[in-house]
Protein backbone atom coordinates (compact mmCIF):
# COMPACT_ATOMS: atom_id res chain seq x y z
CA UNK A 1 0.00 0.00 0.00
CA UNK A 2 1.43 3.40 -0.95
CA UNK A 3 1.53 6.28 1.52
CA UNK A 4 -1.30 7.94 -0.35
CA UNK A 5 -3.48 4.82 -0.23
CA UNK A 6 -2.74 4.38 3.47
CA UNK A 7 -3.57 8.01 4.18
CA UNK A 8 -6.80 7.89 2.20
CA UNK A 9 -7.92 4.71 3.95
CA UNK A 10 -7.18 6.19 7.36
CA UNK A 11 -8.93 9.48 6.66
CA UNK A 12 -11.99 8.42 4.69
CA UNK A 13 -15.06 9.66 6.49
CA UNK A 14 -18.74 9.78 5.59
CA UNK A 15 -20.81 12.75 6.54
CA UNK A 16 -23.32 11.58 9.18
CA UNK A 17 -26.81 10.69 8.03
CA UNK A 18 -29.17 13.65 7.93
CA UNK A 19 -26.40 16.25 8.04
CA UNK A 20 -26.58 17.16 4.36
CA UNK A 21 -30.36 17.39 4.47
CA UNK A 22 -30.19 19.72 7.48
CA UNK A 23 -27.56 21.84 5.75
CA UNK A 24 -29.64 22.10 2.58
CA UNK A 25 -32.74 23.03 4.55
CA UNK A 26 -30.82 25.73 6.38
CA UNK A 27 -29.42 27.11 3.13
CA UNK A 28 -32.84 27.18 1.53
CA UNK A 29 -34.54 28.70 4.57
CA UNK A 30 -32.04 31.54 4.65
CA UNK A 31 -33.80 33.18 1.71
CA UNK A 32 -37.23 33.33 3.36
CA UNK A 33 -38.59 36.90 3.74
CA UNK A 34 -38.22 38.47 7.15
CA UNK A 35 -41.21 39.14 9.33
CA UNK A 36 -42.85 42.50 8.94
CA UNK A 37 -42.11 44.87 11.76
CA UNK A 38 -38.88 43.15 12.68
CA UNK A 39 -36.63 45.72 11.01
CA UNK A 40 -37.47 48.72 13.24
CA UNK A 41 -37.06 46.61 16.36
CA UNK A 42 -33.75 45.25 15.13
CA UNK A 43 -32.54 48.75 14.26
CA UNK A 44 -33.49 49.96 17.73
CA UNK A 45 -31.71 47.01 19.35
CA UNK A 46 -28.64 47.56 17.18
CA UNK A 47 -28.58 51.26 18.08
CA UNK A 48 -28.74 50.41 21.77
CA UNK A 49 -25.88 47.90 21.40
CA UNK A 50 -23.77 50.48 19.55
CA UNK A 51 -24.48 53.11 22.21
CA UNK A 52 -23.45 50.69 24.97
CA UNK A 53 -20.31 49.69 23.13
CA UNK A 54 -19.31 53.30 22.48
CA UNK A 55 -19.83 54.14 26.14
CA UNK A 56 -17.84 51.17 27.42
CA UNK A 57 -15.03 51.63 24.90
CA UNK A 58 -14.70 55.33 25.75
CA UNK A 59 -14.49 54.51 29.42
CA UNK A 60 -11.82 51.89 28.77
CA UNK A 61 -9.81 54.18 26.51
CA UNK A 62 -9.70 56.87 29.15
CA UNK A 63 -8.65 54.52 31.90
CA UNK A 64 -5.32 53.00 30.90
CA UNK A 65 -1.97 53.48 29.23
CA UNK A 66 0.69 51.07 28.11
CA UNK A 67 3.85 53.08 28.66
CA UNK A 68 4.53 51.66 32.08
CA UNK A 69 4.22 48.12 30.77
CA UNK A 70 6.27 48.43 27.64
CA UNK A 71 8.59 51.40 27.89
CA UNK A 72 11.59 49.32 29.01
CA UNK A 73 11.37 47.14 25.92
CA UNK A 74 10.59 49.55 23.08
CA UNK A 75 12.41 52.50 21.61
CA UNK A 76 11.03 55.91 22.41
CA UNK A 77 9.34 56.47 19.03
CA UNK A 78 7.35 53.26 19.22
CA UNK A 79 6.57 53.77 22.87
CA UNK A 80 5.03 57.13 21.95
CA UNK A 81 2.87 55.49 19.30
CA UNK A 82 1.87 52.69 21.66
CA UNK A 83 1.02 55.28 24.26
CA UNK A 84 -1.15 57.03 21.70
CA UNK A 85 -2.89 54.06 20.10
CA UNK A 86 -2.37 50.97 22.29
CA UNK A 87 -4.26 49.85 25.34
CA UNK A 88 -3.37 47.44 28.17
CA UNK A 89 -4.86 43.92 28.25
CA UNK A 90 -3.52 42.19 31.36
CA UNK A 91 -4.79 38.63 30.70
CA UNK A 92 -2.40 35.83 31.66
CA UNK A 93 -2.16 32.05 31.91
CA UNK A 94 0.39 29.84 33.68
CA UNK A 95 1.39 26.22 33.10
CA UNK A 96 4.48 24.08 33.55
CA UNK A 97 6.51 26.88 35.13
CA UNK A 98 5.87 29.44 32.40
CA UNK A 99 3.43 32.33 32.30
CA UNK A 100 2.14 34.10 29.22
CA UNK A 101 0.75 37.59 29.70
CA UNK A 102 -1.09 39.56 27.04
CA UNK A 103 0.28 43.02 27.83
CA UNK A 104 -1.20 45.34 25.27
CA UNK A 105 -3.36 45.51 22.18
CA UNK A 106 -3.42 47.88 19.25
CA UNK A 107 -5.70 47.65 16.26
CA UNK A 108 -7.93 49.05 13.59
CA UNK A 109 -11.17 48.09 11.88
CA UNK A 110 -9.83 44.83 10.46
CA UNK A 111 -6.68 43.94 12.38
CA UNK A 112 -5.36 43.64 15.90
CA UNK A 113 -1.82 43.22 17.18
CA UNK A 114 -1.24 41.84 20.64
CA UNK A 115 1.98 42.15 22.60
CA UNK A 116 2.78 39.27 24.96
CA UNK A 117 5.40 38.47 27.55
CA UNK A 118 6.56 34.92 28.24
CA UNK A 119 8.00 34.58 31.75
CA UNK A 120 9.88 31.65 33.24
CA UNK A 121 8.67 31.55 36.80
CA UNK A 122 11.83 30.12 38.40
CA UNK A 123 13.80 33.15 37.22
CA UNK A 124 16.16 31.10 35.05
CA UNK A 125 16.87 32.38 31.54
CA UNK A 126 14.69 31.13 28.71
CA UNK A 127 16.50 30.20 25.48
CA UNK A 128 17.18 33.24 23.32
CA UNK A 129 14.63 32.11 20.79
CA UNK A 130 11.71 29.83 21.49
CA UNK A 131 8.51 29.04 19.66
CA UNK A 132 5.12 27.44 20.18
CA UNK A 133 4.28 24.44 18.05
CA UNK A 134 0.55 24.74 18.73
CA UNK A 135 -1.31 28.01 18.38
CA UNK A 136 -5.04 28.32 18.17
CA UNK A 137 -7.49 31.17 18.47
CA UNK A 138 -11.12 32.18 18.20
CA UNK A 139 -12.47 35.60 17.35
CA UNK A 140 -16.19 35.97 16.68
CA UNK A 141 -16.88 37.38 13.24
CA UNK A 142 -15.78 36.53 9.76
CA UNK A 143 -12.79 34.62 8.56
CA UNK A 144 -9.55 35.33 10.39
CA UNK A 145 -5.90 34.80 9.78
CA UNK A 146 -3.22 34.89 12.42
CA UNK A 147 0.53 35.31 12.38
CA UNK A 148 2.80 35.04 15.39
CA UNK A 149 6.30 36.42 15.81
CA UNK A 150 7.94 33.97 18.21
CA UNK A 151 9.29 35.02 21.61
CA UNK A 152 12.75 36.48 21.87
CA UNK A 153 14.57 36.79 25.14
CA UNK A 154 14.56 40.29 26.60
CA UNK A 155 18.26 40.97 27.08
CA UNK A 156 17.76 43.05 30.23
CA UNK A 157 15.54 40.37 31.76
CA UNK A 158 16.62 36.91 30.49
CA UNK A 159 13.85 35.00 32.22
CA UNK A 160 11.37 36.78 29.98
CA UNK A 161 10.65 36.91 26.26
CA UNK A 162 8.55 39.28 24.20
CA UNK A 163 6.38 38.22 21.29
CA UNK A 164 3.63 39.54 19.07
CA UNK A 165 0.56 38.19 17.36
CA UNK A 166 -1.45 39.72 14.57
CA UNK A 167 -5.01 38.87 13.58
CA UNK A 168 -6.94 39.93 10.52
CA UNK A 169 -10.68 39.52 10.90
CA UNK A 170 -14.09 40.82 9.99
CA UNK A 171 -14.84 41.61 13.60
CA UNK A 172 -18.39 41.11 14.80
CA UNK A 173 -20.11 42.88 17.66
CA UNK A 174 -18.60 40.57 20.24
CA UNK A 175 -15.20 41.75 21.42
CA UNK A 176 -14.06 38.50 23.01
CA UNK A 177 -10.70 37.11 21.95
CA UNK A 178 -9.53 33.64 22.91
CA UNK A 179 -6.00 32.52 22.20
CA UNK A 180 -4.30 29.25 23.05
CA UNK A 181 -0.61 28.34 22.97
CA UNK A 182 0.94 24.92 23.45
CA UNK A 183 4.23 23.01 23.23
CA UNK A 184 6.97 25.54 23.85
CA UNK A 185 10.26 24.47 22.26
CA UNK A 186 13.66 26.05 21.60
CA UNK A 187 13.76 27.27 17.98
CA UNK A 188 17.15 25.73 17.30
CA UNK A 189 16.34 22.32 18.80
CA UNK A 190 16.21 19.86 15.88
CA UNK A 191 14.28 17.33 18.00
CA UNK A 192 11.83 19.97 19.16
CA UNK A 193 11.71 18.63 22.70
CA UNK A 194 9.09 20.49 24.70
CA UNK A 195 10.37 22.93 27.30
CA UNK A 196 6.79 23.13 28.50
CA UNK A 197 3.62 21.57 27.15
CA UNK A 198 1.00 24.08 28.26
CA UNK A 199 -1.63 24.76 27.13
CA UNK A 200 -1.79 28.44 27.94
CA UNK A 201 -5.30 29.68 27.21
CA UNK A 202 -6.05 33.38 27.42
CA UNK A 203 -9.38 35.12 27.10
CA UNK A 204 -9.84 38.86 26.99
CA UNK A 205 -11.81 41.68 25.43
CA UNK A 206 -10.38 43.68 22.55
CA UNK A 207 -10.62 47.38 23.31
CA UNK A 208 -8.57 50.06 21.62
CA UNK A 209 -9.10 53.31 19.73
CA UNK A 210 -9.78 52.52 16.08
CA UNK A 211 -7.58 54.85 14.00
CA UNK A 212 -9.01 53.71 10.66
CA UNK A 213 -9.41 56.56 8.14
CA UNK A 214 -11.02 56.15 4.73
CA UNK A 215 -9.53 57.58 1.54
CA UNK A 216 -11.90 58.41 -1.35
CA UNK A 217 -10.92 56.34 -4.38
CA UNK A 218 -13.67 57.14 -6.94
CA UNK A 219 -13.29 54.15 -9.23
CA UNK A 220 -9.51 53.99 -9.00
CA UNK A 221 -7.80 51.24 -11.00
CA UNK A 222 -4.13 50.34 -10.44
CA UNK A 223 -1.92 47.99 -12.42
CA UNK A 224 0.44 45.52 -10.81
CA UNK A 225 3.86 44.83 -12.37
CA UNK A 226 2.52 41.60 -13.86
CA UNK A 227 -0.11 43.60 -15.74
CA UNK A 228 -2.93 42.56 -13.41
CA UNK A 229 -5.49 45.35 -13.05
CA UNK A 230 -7.00 45.94 -9.61
CA UNK A 231 -10.21 47.95 -9.36
CA UNK A 232 -10.14 49.57 -5.92
CA UNK A 233 -13.44 49.73 -4.06
CA UNK A 234 -12.26 50.96 -0.65
CA UNK A 235 -8.96 52.18 0.72
CA UNK A 236 -8.28 52.99 4.35
CA UNK A 237 -5.25 53.46 6.56
CA UNK A 238 -4.51 53.34 10.26
CA UNK A 239 -1.62 53.09 12.68
CA UNK A 240 -1.08 49.53 11.42
CA UNK A 241 -1.04 50.15 7.67
CA UNK A 242 -3.47 49.93 4.75
CA UNK A 243 -6.59 47.95 4.01
CA UNK A 244 -7.69 47.71 0.40
CA UNK A 245 -10.70 45.95 -1.10
CA UNK A 246 -11.80 45.68 -4.69
CA UNK A 247 -12.22 43.42 -7.66
CA UNK A 248 -9.98 41.96 -10.30
CA UNK A 249 -10.34 39.69 -13.30
CA UNK A 250 -8.70 36.57 -11.90
CA UNK A 251 -7.23 35.07 -8.78
CA UNK A 252 -4.06 37.04 -8.14
CA UNK A 253 -0.86 35.20 -7.39
CA UNK A 254 1.50 38.16 -7.14
CA UNK A 255 0.88 40.39 -4.19
CA UNK A 256 0.49 44.05 -5.13
CA UNK A 257 3.14 46.50 -3.99
CA UNK A 258 2.26 49.23 -1.53
CA UNK A 259 4.10 51.93 0.38
CA UNK A 260 3.42 55.09 2.33
CA UNK A 261 5.22 58.41 2.09
CA UNK A 262 5.49 60.18 5.41
CA UNK A 263 5.36 63.95 5.81
CA UNK A 264 9.13 64.03 6.40
CA UNK A 265 9.64 62.54 2.92
CA UNK A 266 10.60 59.05 4.04
CA UNK A 267 9.04 56.16 2.12
CA UNK A 268 8.08 53.02 4.02
CA UNK A 269 7.43 49.86 1.99
CA UNK A 270 4.64 47.67 3.31
CA UNK A 271 4.23 43.91 3.45
CA UNK A 272 1.09 42.94 1.60
CA UNK A 273 -1.11 39.97 2.33
CA UNK A 274 -3.64 39.25 -0.36
CA UNK A 275 -6.62 36.94 -0.60
CA UNK A 276 -9.17 36.69 -3.38
CA UNK A 277 -12.42 34.80 -3.71
CA UNK A 278 -14.50 34.32 -6.78
CA UNK A 279 -14.65 32.59 -10.11
CA UNK A 280 -14.76 33.44 -13.79
CA UNK A 281 -14.13 37.06 -14.72
CA UNK A 282 -14.80 38.72 -11.35
CA UNK A 283 -12.82 38.08 -8.18
CA UNK A 284 -13.26 40.07 -5.00
CA UNK A 285 -10.12 40.70 -3.02
CA UNK A 286 -8.99 41.91 0.38
CA UNK A 287 -5.51 43.25 0.80
CA UNK A 288 -3.83 44.20 4.05
CA UNK A 289 -0.57 46.09 3.65
CA UNK A 290 1.28 46.43 6.93
CA UNK A 291 4.43 48.14 8.04
CA UNK A 292 6.79 45.74 9.74
CA UNK A 293 10.08 46.74 11.27
CA UNK A 294 12.97 44.44 12.03
CA UNK A 295 11.51 42.73 15.06
CA UNK A 296 8.12 42.23 13.47
CA UNK A 297 6.06 44.86 15.22
CA UNK A 298 5.36 47.84 13.00
CA UNK A 299 3.52 51.01 13.85
CA UNK A 300 2.82 54.16 11.87
CA UNK A 301 1.47 57.49 12.97
CA UNK A 302 -1.48 58.03 10.61
CA UNK A 303 -1.28 61.78 11.28
CA UNK A 304 2.12 61.81 9.55
CA UNK A 305 1.17 59.97 6.34
CA UNK A 306 1.35 62.28 3.32
CA UNK A 307 0.63 59.86 0.47
CA UNK A 308 -0.13 56.22 -0.29
CA UNK A 309 1.29 54.39 -3.29
CA UNK A 310 -0.53 51.36 -4.63
CA UNK A 311 1.24 49.59 -7.48
CA UNK A 312 1.67 52.35 -10.08
CA UNK A 313 -0.55 55.04 -8.52
CA UNK A 314 0.20 57.52 -5.72
CA UNK A 315 -2.74 58.94 -3.80
CA UNK A 316 -2.16 62.06 -1.67
CA UNK A 317 -3.70 61.94 1.79
CA UNK A 318 -5.45 65.09 2.88
CA UNK B 1 -27.96 28.95 -7.48
CA UNK B 2 -31.07 26.81 -7.82
CA UNK B 3 -31.92 24.08 -5.33
CA UNK B 4 -31.28 21.28 -7.82
CA UNK B 5 -27.73 22.43 -8.52
CA UNK B 6 -27.09 22.95 -4.81
CA UNK B 7 -28.27 19.39 -4.10
CA UNK B 8 -26.00 18.05 -6.82
CA UNK B 9 -22.98 19.80 -5.37
CA UNK B 10 -23.93 18.77 -1.84
CA UNK B 11 -24.28 15.14 -2.92
CA UNK B 12 -20.95 15.20 -4.70
CA UNK B 13 -18.83 17.15 -2.22
CA UNK B 14 -20.48 16.88 1.23
CA UNK B 15 -18.13 14.10 2.36
CA UNK B 16 -15.10 16.10 1.22
CA UNK B 17 -16.25 19.32 2.91
CA UNK B 18 -17.14 17.49 6.11
CA UNK B 19 -13.84 15.59 6.12
CA UNK B 20 -11.74 18.73 5.64
CA UNK B 21 -13.73 20.58 8.30
CA UNK B 22 -13.49 17.64 10.71
CA UNK B 23 -9.73 17.43 10.24
CA UNK B 24 -9.50 21.16 10.80
CA UNK B 25 -11.66 21.43 13.90
CA UNK B 26 -11.73 17.84 15.26
CA UNK B 27 -15.30 18.55 16.23
CA UNK B 28 -18.23 16.86 14.45
CA UNK B 29 -20.51 19.70 15.53
CA UNK B 30 -18.17 22.32 14.09
CA UNK B 31 -17.71 20.27 10.92
CA UNK B 32 -21.46 20.13 10.46
CA UNK B 33 -21.74 23.89 11.02
CA UNK B 34 -19.02 24.52 8.46
CA UNK B 35 -20.75 22.24 5.94
CA UNK B 36 -23.90 24.31 6.41
CA UNK B 37 -21.97 27.55 5.99
CA UNK B 38 -20.27 26.36 2.82
CA UNK B 39 -23.55 25.27 1.26
CA UNK B 40 -25.06 28.59 2.28
CA UNK B 41 -22.18 30.39 0.55
CA UNK B 42 -22.85 28.35 -2.57
CA UNK B 43 -26.53 29.19 -2.42
CA UNK B 44 -26.12 32.91 -1.83
CA UNK B 45 -23.06 33.78 -3.94
CA UNK B 46 -23.97 31.63 -6.97
CA UNK B 47 -20.43 31.15 -8.25
CA UNK B 48 -19.95 29.95 -11.81
CA UNK B 49 -17.40 27.23 -12.40
CA UNK B 50 -15.61 26.58 -15.65
CA UNK B 51 -14.60 23.04 -14.76
CA UNK B 52 -15.11 20.39 -12.07
CA UNK B 53 -11.55 21.08 -10.89
CA UNK B 54 -12.37 24.74 -10.32
CA UNK B 55 -15.58 23.73 -8.55
CA UNK B 56 -13.67 21.50 -6.14
CA UNK B 57 -10.90 24.08 -5.69
CA UNK B 58 -13.45 26.77 -4.78
CA UNK B 59 -15.17 24.50 -2.27
CA UNK B 60 -11.92 23.52 -0.56
CA UNK B 61 -10.84 27.14 -0.28
CA UNK B 62 -14.16 28.25 1.16
CA UNK B 63 -14.22 25.28 3.57
CA UNK B 64 -10.75 26.11 4.83
CA UNK B 65 -11.61 29.79 5.16
CA UNK B 66 -14.69 28.92 7.19
CA UNK B 67 -12.63 26.60 9.36
CA UNK B 68 -10.00 29.22 10.11
CA UNK B 69 -11.94 30.82 12.83
CA UNK B 70 -14.86 28.74 13.79
CA UNK B 71 -16.07 30.08 17.09
CA UNK B 72 -16.01 26.83 18.96
CA UNK B 73 -12.83 25.50 17.47
CA UNK B 74 -10.60 26.72 20.27
CA UNK B 75 -12.67 25.04 22.94
CA UNK B 76 -12.80 21.76 21.08
CA UNK B 77 -9.36 21.86 19.57
CA UNK B 78 -7.31 21.39 22.64
CA UNK B 79 -9.72 19.48 24.83
CA UNK B 80 -11.79 17.11 22.72
CA UNK B 81 -10.52 13.54 22.93
CA UNK B 82 -9.81 12.26 19.45
CA UNK B 83 -12.07 9.26 19.83
CA UNK B 84 -15.03 11.58 20.38
CA UNK B 85 -14.26 13.44 17.18
CA UNK B 86 -13.66 10.25 15.31
CA UNK B 87 -16.24 9.56 12.64
CA UNK B 88 -13.78 7.89 10.31
CA UNK B 89 -14.63 4.63 8.62
CA UNK B 90 -11.44 2.76 9.41
CA UNK B 91 -10.88 1.83 13.05
CA UNK B 92 -7.63 -0.07 12.43
CA UNK B 93 -5.20 0.77 15.26
CA UNK B 94 -2.52 1.87 12.77
CA UNK B 95 -4.96 4.18 11.04
CA UNK B 96 -6.07 5.66 14.34
CA UNK B 97 -2.43 6.22 15.29
CA UNK B 98 -1.81 7.99 11.98
CA UNK B 99 -4.87 10.17 12.51
CA UNK B 100 -3.68 11.10 15.98
CA UNK B 101 -0.23 11.95 14.66
CA UNK B 102 -1.71 14.13 11.92
CA UNK B 103 -4.05 15.79 14.42
CA UNK B 104 -1.01 16.75 16.51
CA UNK B 105 0.57 18.65 13.62
CA UNK B 106 0.36 22.44 13.53
CA UNK B 107 -2.59 23.55 11.43
CA UNK B 108 -0.64 24.64 8.33
CA UNK B 109 1.31 21.39 8.21
CA UNK B 110 -1.86 19.39 8.76
CA UNK B 111 -3.66 21.16 5.93
CA UNK B 112 -0.74 20.79 3.54
CA UNK B 113 -0.30 17.09 4.36
CA UNK B 114 -4.01 16.46 3.94
CA UNK B 115 -4.25 18.23 0.58
CA UNK B 116 -1.17 16.40 -0.64
CA UNK B 117 -1.99 12.88 0.48
CA UNK B 118 -5.78 12.77 0.42
CA UNK B 119 -6.73 15.18 -2.34
CA UNK B 120 -3.60 14.50 -4.38
CA UNK B 121 -2.76 18.14 -5.06
CA UNK B 122 0.72 19.27 -6.07
CA UNK B 123 2.67 21.74 -3.97
CA UNK B 124 1.86 24.57 -6.41
CA UNK B 125 -1.84 23.75 -6.22
CA UNK B 126 -1.70 23.61 -2.42
CA UNK B 127 0.07 26.97 -2.42
CA UNK B 128 -2.81 28.42 -4.43
CA UNK B 129 -5.44 26.91 -2.14
CA UNK B 130 -3.74 28.02 1.06
CA UNK B 131 -2.71 31.38 -0.39
CA UNK B 132 0.92 30.69 0.49
CA UNK B 133 4.20 30.59 -1.34
CA UNK B 134 5.13 27.25 -2.87
CA UNK B 135 8.39 27.17 -0.92
CA UNK B 136 6.45 27.63 2.29
CA UNK B 137 4.17 24.73 1.40
CA UNK B 138 7.21 22.55 0.72
CA UNK B 139 8.52 23.45 4.17
CA UNK B 140 5.19 22.59 5.79
CA UNK B 141 5.08 19.27 3.95
CA UNK B 142 8.66 18.48 4.80
CA UNK B 143 8.16 19.22 8.48
CA UNK B 144 4.86 17.37 8.54
CA UNK B 145 6.42 14.33 6.91
CA UNK B 146 9.30 14.41 9.37
CA UNK B 147 6.83 14.06 12.20
CA UNK B 148 4.88 11.36 10.39
CA UNK B 149 7.84 9.33 9.16
CA UNK B 150 6.86 6.43 11.39
CA UNK B 151 3.72 6.04 9.27
CA UNK B 152 4.52 7.55 5.86
CA UNK B 153 7.67 5.84 4.75
CA UNK B 154 8.01 6.56 1.03
CA UNK B 155 10.75 8.89 -0.13
CA UNK B 156 9.22 12.00 -1.65
CA UNK B 157 10.94 14.75 -3.59
CA UNK B 158 8.97 17.94 -2.99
Amino acid sequence: MTDQELYRTAFTVKVPEGTVQRALEKANSSTKPRRRGAAPRMLLAAALVVALLVTSVSAEINSGTVTNLLAPYFGSARTELLEKFGRPVGASASADGYTITADAIIGDRGCIQIIYTLTREDGQPIPERVKFLDIDYAIPGGSTSCSTVYPRQISSSPSRGRFYQKFFAEFGFSRKVRVSFGRLVASDDPDQESLAEGPWELSFVRRYPDTTRSVPVNGLTVTEQSGQRLHIRTLSFSCLGLTITGTTESDVRQEPTASVTMKDGSVLPLDTGFSAEGSGPVWSFDCHARYRDQDGFGLLDPDNIAAITLCDVTIPVQ
Amino acid sequence: MDEQELERLAGQYADMIYRIALNDTRSPADAEDILQEVLLSLFTTTPTFESPEQEKYWLIRVTMNKGKNHWRSLLHHSTLPLEEADGYLSQEPDHRALREAVAALPRNQRRAVDLYYFEGYSTSEIAAILNAKEATVRTWLHRGRQRLKKYLTEEVTL
